[in-house]
């Protein structure tokens, strides 16, 4: 009797212990939107205001990583149209209408609430150095004034498929990542991602097609701050 | 049958203790570490992109040596995360056994495979069709697709085998399974000769080393089915890699970035599947010191059969869910097929 309820032990405890193994690996799998950036943006920011010194858009500029901007200036050299430029001009448009449709990766908060934030309607794609601009000017639905208030701002590829990031040298924001256009004195800076390891896996749990405020790549995301007397 | 209603009861009971060590797992210790990972991962794929394009500008031995060595670094880490491959290769490992030696070989074999897939996809469609790199990483979702397939169908393999391992081992009567673990067919032709049996049992000397065989010889076939599922899914950031690298003239530094990310995988992939092996071969010792080879031989059974519907859910819920990894380009459109007339806008 004995050996028979050990026996019976045995095979539970071993079973488990594979399954386990197996289980532990096969479950991770959701997670596999775990994804690392495989390329990059180099970001600048300028904060437009009006003659009354209220925030009006946020006007940014996305240099495309070296790899990204060879494949794609390769393409549109081997393209039909006639030129470069109108080239450009196309692949301008195809940017703007992608990114049109996830908000043009960018949140904007006034003493930390949302803001609402209209079309882009001037945007322009250039190379230059080897590298692909896209420059685009994204307004805010209303001008917001700025007097004693903070505007914050992220700019971020929910997948994180691409990383978002301010132009940086020797990993130093530089001066020109985020400026501000128009006479308000306003205090800049660029907040470094802190993100909590918690959050990300949450975050990489979650079914790509669940929505709300989700994405790993919010986590990683760098906010623009600017602070107005 | 009055085993089969407990062995139902014990893979009910299994799924639970997955669910909580799964959980454990993914919400404990870990979160630390893949975050860490990831962070790594990031730095060594800028790393990685600055070092070809400096290459391709001013090339250096020091450089070449840092391109290596950071495409290492990058495959390891980059296996480090989960990834389907890893569960197919588990599951198979730890439901059907293998030997140390088989377990590396598979791992290193599905990793190379992986990058000259990548490197084959460059080759054939920008180099020898003339297709832009977009397009080249727009196929790479259909041989992901394929892939998945590939996986669902190992699955169904390995159940059939499992089915045939099982009817074998109830079919024999207790008494004689103790001493001829021969298949089912064999004994079926024999049946009526008991002295037949009794010579045969003296000419092979059929005992420990003929229980292992059925259940855990790792054949060719389903090694190479297992090999071709897991590696022939290419990682679109390799094809993008390499035809970066054909753009700059320095084809063979991206093939030679890939070789080494295959190898850094293959490290990272081989552990796991050591450490699978490992566990299966623990839970194995534990099992013969019982010296109940039926059971042995049943437990096996339903082992690799688990390890097969592990395997087909994990194929088919890949083909459902569909693309792991964009096809293609961000921010850009999906790219058209050769064929139409304008390849750049979809």
């Amino acid at each position: 009797m004995k050996s028979v309820t050990q026996n019976a032990r045995t095979r539970w405890i071993s079973r488990g212990l594979v399954l386990g193994v197996v289980g532990m690996l096969a479950s991770a799998l959701p997670s596999a939107a775990l994804a690392h950036p495989h390329g990059w943006i180099d970001l600048s920011v300028e904060v437009i205001t009006d003659a009354d010194g209220n925030a009006t858009a946020l006007h940014q500029t996305w240099r495309m990583d070296p790899f990204y901007s060879l494949v794609v200036l390769e393409e549109l050299s081997q393209g039909k149209e006639a030129n470069l430029d109108e080239g450009l001009d196309q692949l301008g448009h195809e940017i703007r209408d992608n990114v049109a449709a996830q908000h043009y990766f960018t949140e904007v908060r006034l003493n930390g609430e949302r803001q609402a934030l209209g079309e882009v309607i001037d945007y322009t794609a250039l190379a230059r150095n080897g590298r692909l601009h896209f420059m685009f000017r994204l307004p805010l639905s209303e001008p917001q004034p700025l007097e004693e208030s903070e505007l914050t701002y992220q700019v971020f590829d929910p997948t994180y498929y691409l990383e978002v990031v301010h132009e940086a040298e020797d990993n130093n924001v530089s001066d020109d990542a985020l400026t501000l256009r128009g006479e308000r004195e306003c205090s800049l800076s660029v907040e470094p991602a802190d993100p909590d390891p918690e959050l990300i896996m949450r975050a990489a749990m979650l079914d790509k097609n669940e929505s709300g405020e989700t994405g790993l790549g919010r986590h990683f995301a760098e906010t623009g701050v600017v602070t107005c007397r | 049958m009055s085993l089969s209603w407990r062995q139902c009861l014990a893979v009910a009971g299994l799924a639970a203790l997955v669910a909580v060590l799964a959980y454990a797992a993914l919400s404990g210790a870990f979160q630390a570490l893949s975050y860490q990972l990831l962070s790594w991962q990031r730095d060594l794929h800028r790393a990685l992109t600055l070092t070809i394009t400096e290459l391709s500008q001013t090339p250096s031995a020091a450089t070449w040596m840092m391109l290596i060595g950071v495409s290492f670094g990058y495959g390891v880490f980059h296996a480090a995360g989960p990834g389907h491959g890893k569960a197919v290769l588990a599951t198979y490992l730890a439901s059907h056994g293998g030997a140390t030696r088989r377990a590396l070989g598979l791992s290193f074999a599905a990793s190379m495979l992986q990058g000259v897939t990548a490197i084959a996809l460059v080759v054939v469609l920008v180099h020898a069709l003339g297709w832009v790199t977009r397009q080249a990483m727009g196929s790479v979702t259909v041989v992901e697709q394929a892939s998945f397939l590939l996986v669902a169908l190992l699955g169904v393999w390995l159940c059939v085998r499992a089915f045939k391992q099982l009817n074998a081992a109830y079919r024999l009567p207790v008494a004689q399974v103790r001493d001829h673990l021969h298949n089912h067919e064999f004994h079926h032709v024999h049946a009526h000769t008991p002295h037949h049996d009794h010579q045969h049992d003296g000419a092979c000397g059929c005992g420990n080393a003929h229980h292992i065989a059925p259940a855990h010889a790792l054949d060719w076939r389903t090694a190479i089915m297992t090999v071709i599922s897991i590696g022939m899914r290419p990682c679109s950031g390799a094809v993008l890699m390499l035809g970066a690298a054909s753009l700059l003239g320095q084809f063979m530094l991206g093939v030679a970035a890939v070789v080494a990310m295959s190898l850094g995988t293959g490290l990272t992939v081989s552990a796991l599947a050591l450490a699978t092996v490992l566990a299966r071969d623990w839970a194995k010792r534990r099992l013969v010191s019982q010296r109940q080879r039926q059971r042995g031989q049943k437990l096996a059974g339903w082992l690799a059969l688990t390890g097969g519907v592990v395997i087909v859910a994990l194929g088919v819920s890949l083909s459902l869910t569909g693309a792991a990894q964009p096809g293609g380009m961000p921010l850009l459109n999906e790219p058209a097929t050769q064929q139409e007339s304008n390849p750049l806008r979809g």
